[in-house]
């Protein structure tokens, strides 16, 4: 053979090769994973929109650089969606596209097997043994830690039955009181179908509140949990405001299966509170007084729980280091995650916050001075398409939207508007 | 004649002695390495505990010995000495070969002389002695006890961080050490006599000093990383100074050890630093304390201190005396104990070694790593010389050397703005805006220099970017004009009156 023949021949092989997987496509999600499969395959999505994974199930019709469409059902209605690829959250085939070459064993045995998203199948995870699901919880309250998340989870996990177990990995200094509601609502919900466990790395005033809601809570050597002392503009709840929020917070202890005198003994330096153990049952009685033989908080400290603390008086499970050392706590043989997906909404939803706390200011600033050179349309046009960046941001992250002062979002679409007549005008 | 007979013979009593301890031998390294001991233009000298030193070429080294070829200088004979690890104090390898000396005391085998140590290395001092601690050995023989020391050196939450160890932590497990020392040298307070005899003196500590950082949260994943990921692996702190943050991050450890001069507490800055206490509603106050409070206590229940210990090193207004029970102390936050440790409503509890030790804080004093390996249990060991040194020490010099960088590119970008008129405004200004690019990619290099560009000259990422593209306007407007003023046929107009935009956001 020579030369130019086995040119010849080898260029036919990489066209068959290439005829072989024409029509193949592949979406790089945006954890990084890829989807491979075909045209026309059937999938299910999750897409990220405002924070939230929104379900969807149809058809790839087009595969773009940056985007894909799917022919499909999105929010209970039928519609072809054109999907972002940095949006997408999950992606895997339920059926695959009919196709020419269906009959090579090979090519059929690939197009069968459901592409995936998630690191469960890498053997990392392991979804048939007992097992938990973690979200690590961190941030401010409001902020990065909120109850969308501990929602999310808790219905993924309701994919694998009822029973399943939960752990919230805690470490925050607390924030907004609005929020600390929500948790409570969701975890109240979460409860009557999971088993739902706090771990303790740091849990001050809202977060603690969070923990108080859970099952089980246990700590980190290192843990500390405590000082639910409610303030506004530096000036603690008094009166109407306090009593209120001692009888929420003493409710949510006790819904948790504590003494509200816990609560109380943390919200209000001046509460006293104390515990007798029996040494035969190991029992607890808590005294809101310093009459028990263990004073926890006298008249001028607000409740703060250590590790140790929080052990020997019963407020606290056990002590856990480390995964394995949790997993005998929780009666498991050893430590399992079913799956990721906690930690991967955690990861998510924390990255966007601290690129929304990023992206924000700088827009604000833009606003002034970005193309303000040019004047006229197109510094009007700028600021058109920064309003509407910031418009966006309270679709994508409306907490640090809030937090950060950004004008709301029905004022933004007025000034949007403005802006759109004045360049008309201009025009 | 008669000197060289009785050498020979001093030498195999010596030797005699020796060999009927029946250590085994291994091959010779030198040998296998084809640089045969007598043709070798270097040799290794052992310093002996009984003052002897001897010159010649090491063949063998085992946990049990070392099989050397013993050279008299004086009379040129060689021979072959099996020496125990108990009875040498140092080893000097491949000295080069000075002349040979006439015949001195010194250089007798068996005859014990005042020794002056090994011959200094080029400016350095000569400060050898010999000890009766434990004993180093430079090896690589399992069967010896290994130390594997990791550097905590600096500012607590710039020089010392999670990230940065988190190499050291694949180090650690890849060498297996019997052992890791942690060697904490973080002082806050300067002078020293800030914390003696009275305490700590926040008001007199120098503002600009660097002291440590209230980054709980890092500290917490540092104190995971070795005591939780390395649990299988003992482990303690050797303190050479450590007051303010870095004494609350040390007491994770339960296993503490102090340099006979070291400082040890000064953890008002905890209370100080978090302003806690500055909150004007008596509930808020309450609550930030309690909650700062009981971040920092739980460092110590990592170590297995009392709450009460604790509550007394970290609230000036706590009292603290203890009272023995057995080995253990009994600590008492009033004045009731056997031993007064603070009487003072008005400072924290600090330490020196001798207080620490006598009152079981730390298990030991220790000067010098034989003293301390001595104290473990160790009557030889080895260091292990892994990647520490480089990742650590390799990591602050980098970032402190970027950090210079940007208080020169601040001060650079300050003196191009003032000199931004005229015709040299765009220059000047394009100067001043490189000046703060470097600033930024340097802060996105270094979580550390960002911290401290924060800190010392109130500047965070965002405003940065926010100035750059100021500038990057303002150059753009510039050059517009002139191109309009050039294309108007008035040429070199413009630009003169631009003054030195982005002055009110200067960020120094």
């Amino acid at each position: 053979m020579n030369r130019m023949q086995r040119i010849a021949v080898l260029t036919a092989a990489l066209m068959l090769t290439t005829f072989a997987s024409a029509g193949q496509v592949e979406v790089k999600l945006k954890d990084g994973s890829r989807w491979r499969g075909e045209i026309n395959d059937t999938v299910q999505l999750q897409i990220q929109q405002q924070g939230v994974a929104v379900p969807m199930e149809g058809k790839v019709v087009k595969v773009e650089k940056d985007y894909i469409v799917v022919d499909g059902t999105y929010a209970g209605q039928a519609m072809k969606k054109t999907i972002f690829k940095t949006d997408i959250v999950t992606m895997k085939t339920t059926s695959a596209a009919a196709t020419a070459d269906a009959t090579t064993p090979e090519a059929s045995a690939d197009a069968s097997k459901p592409s995936v998203t998630t690191d469960i199948v890498a053997g990392k995870y392991d979804k048939n043994a007992v097992g938990v699901f973690v979200l690590p919880m961190k941030g401010m309250v409001g902020e990065g830690f909120r109850s969308d998340e501990i929602k999310r989870l808790a219905e993924h996990c309701d994919q694998y039955g009822p029973g399943q177990i939960i752990v919230l990995e805690i470490e925050s200094g607390g924030g907004l009181g609005i929020e600390m509601e929500k948790i409570h609502l969701t975890i109240a919900e979460i409860r009557k179908r999971h088993r739902v466990v706090a771990w303790i790395k740091e849990a001050i005033s809202a977060a603690a509140a969070t923990a108080s809601n859970c099952n089980e809570i246990y700590f980190y050597t290192t843990g500390t949990l405590g000082a639910m002392t409610g303030f506004a503009g530096g000036v603690s709840l008094q009166g109407e405001e306090l009593q209120k929020w001692l009888t929420s917070a003493g409710n949510w202890m006790e819904s948790g299966g504590r003494s509200r005198y816990i609560a109380e003994a943390m919200i209000d330096d001046e509460k006293l509170l104390s515990y007798d153990k029996d040494l035969a049952t190991g029992e607890v009685t808590w005294h809101n007084d310093k009459s028990g033989a263990v004073v926890l908080s006298d008249e001028k400290t607000n409740l703060v729980f250590t590790a140790t603390t929080a052990t020997d008086s019963k407020f606290a499970d056990g002590i856990a280091d480390t995964p394995e050392q949790l997993a005998k706590l929780l009666n498991m043989p050893k430590w399992n995650e079913k799956d990721d997906y906690g930690r991967k909404i955690s990861k998510e939803w924390l990255d966007l916050v601290d690129q929304a706390k990023e992206e924000l200011p700088l827009l604000a600033a833009r606003y002034q001075y970005k193309n303000a050179v040019d004047g006229g349309k197109v510094k009007v046009g700028t600021q058109i398409q920064i309003i509407k960046e910031l418009i966006r941001w309270w679709d994508r992250c409306p907490n640090v939207c809030f937090l950060s002062g950004l004008p709301p979002k029905e004022d933004l679409q007025r000034q949007l508007e403005e802006l759109k007549r004045a360049l008309s005008r201009m025009n | 004649m008669k000197k060289q007979l009785l050498a020979v013979i001093a030498l195999s009593v010596v030797s005699a002695g020796l060999m009927s301890q029946a250590i085994a031998q291994q091959s010779d390294p030198k040998a296998a390495t084809g640089a045969p001991a007598a043709a070798a233009a270097t040799e290794d000298i052992i310093y002996m505990r009984d003052g002897r030193v001897l010159h010649g070429q090491i063949l063998a080294e085992t946990s049990r010995g070392v099989t050397f070829e013993y050279t008299d200088r004086a009379i040129k004979v060689t021979t072959k000495l099996i020496l125990k690890p108990e009875d040498i104090a140092e080893i000097m390898r491949d000295q080069p070969v000075a002349d040979a000396p006439a015949a001195s005391d010194a250089d007798k085998p068996g005859e014990v002389t005042a020794v002056a140590g090994p011959a200094p290395k080029p400016g350095v001092k000569n400060e050898w002695k010999p000890t009766y601690g434990a004993a180093r050995f430079e090896t690589a023989d399992a069967t010896v006890p290994s130390v594997y020391i990791v550097p905590m050196r600096g500012q607590f939450g710039t020089d010392v961080r999670s990230e940065v160890y988190k190499p050291v932590i694949e180090d650690i497990r890849k060498n297996k050490p019997s052992r890791v020392i942690i060697r904490i040298d973080s002082a806050d307070s300067f002078p020293p006599e800030l914390m003696h005899p009275t305490g700590y003196d926040i008001p007199r500590t120098d503002p600009a000093l660097e002291r440590g950082m209230l980054e709980f949260e890092n500290y917490r994943e540092l104190i995971h990383m070795f005591r939780d990921e390395l649990s299988d692996i003992p482990q303690m702190v050797w303190i050479k100074n450590s007051d303010g943050i870095s004494a609350t991050v040390a007491m994770a450890w339960d296993q503490m050890y102090m340099d006979p001069k070291a400082r040890f507490g000064g953890m008002i800055t905890v209370l100080e630093q978090s302003g806690a206490n500055q909150w004007a509603d008596k509930d808020v106050r309450a609550k930030m304390m309690a909650a700062w409070l009981g971040m920092a206590k739980s460092f110590l229940e990592k170590g297995g201190y009392s709450l009460e210990l604790a509550d007394a090193m970290l609230q000036p207004e706590k009292t603290l005396s203890g009272s023995w029970k057995g080995r253990e102390v009994i600590w008492q936050l009033n004045k009731d104990g056997e031993y007064l440790v603070d009487d003072s409503e008005k400072r924290t509890v600090n330490f020196v070694a001798k207080t620490a030790e006598d009152l079981c804080i730390s298990k030991g004093t220790a000067e010098e790593l034989d003293d301390l390996a001595l104290l473990l249990g160790y009557r030889e060991y080895r260091v292990i010389d892994g990647r520490q040194d480089d990742v650590v020490l390799g990591y602050v010099a980098d970032w402190r050397r970027e950090f210079a960088k940007c208080r020169e590119n601040l001060m650079n970008y300050e003196k191009y703005l003032s000199w931004a008129n005229g015709d040299d405004t765009i220059a000047m200004l394009g100067k001043a805006k490189r000046c703060l690019e470097d600033v930024l990619a340097s802060l996105m290099r270094y979580k550390a220099v960002e911290i401290r560009l924060g800190t010392d000259f109130g500047i965070d990422k965002v405003t940065l970017i926010t100035y750059i593209e100021q500038l990057k306007e303002q150059l753009r407007a510039l050059q517009q004009r002139n191109r309009g003023a050039a294309g108007g046929g008035r040429s070199g107009a413009g630009g003169g009156r631009a003054g030195s935009g982005g002055g009110q956001e200067n960020p120094g």
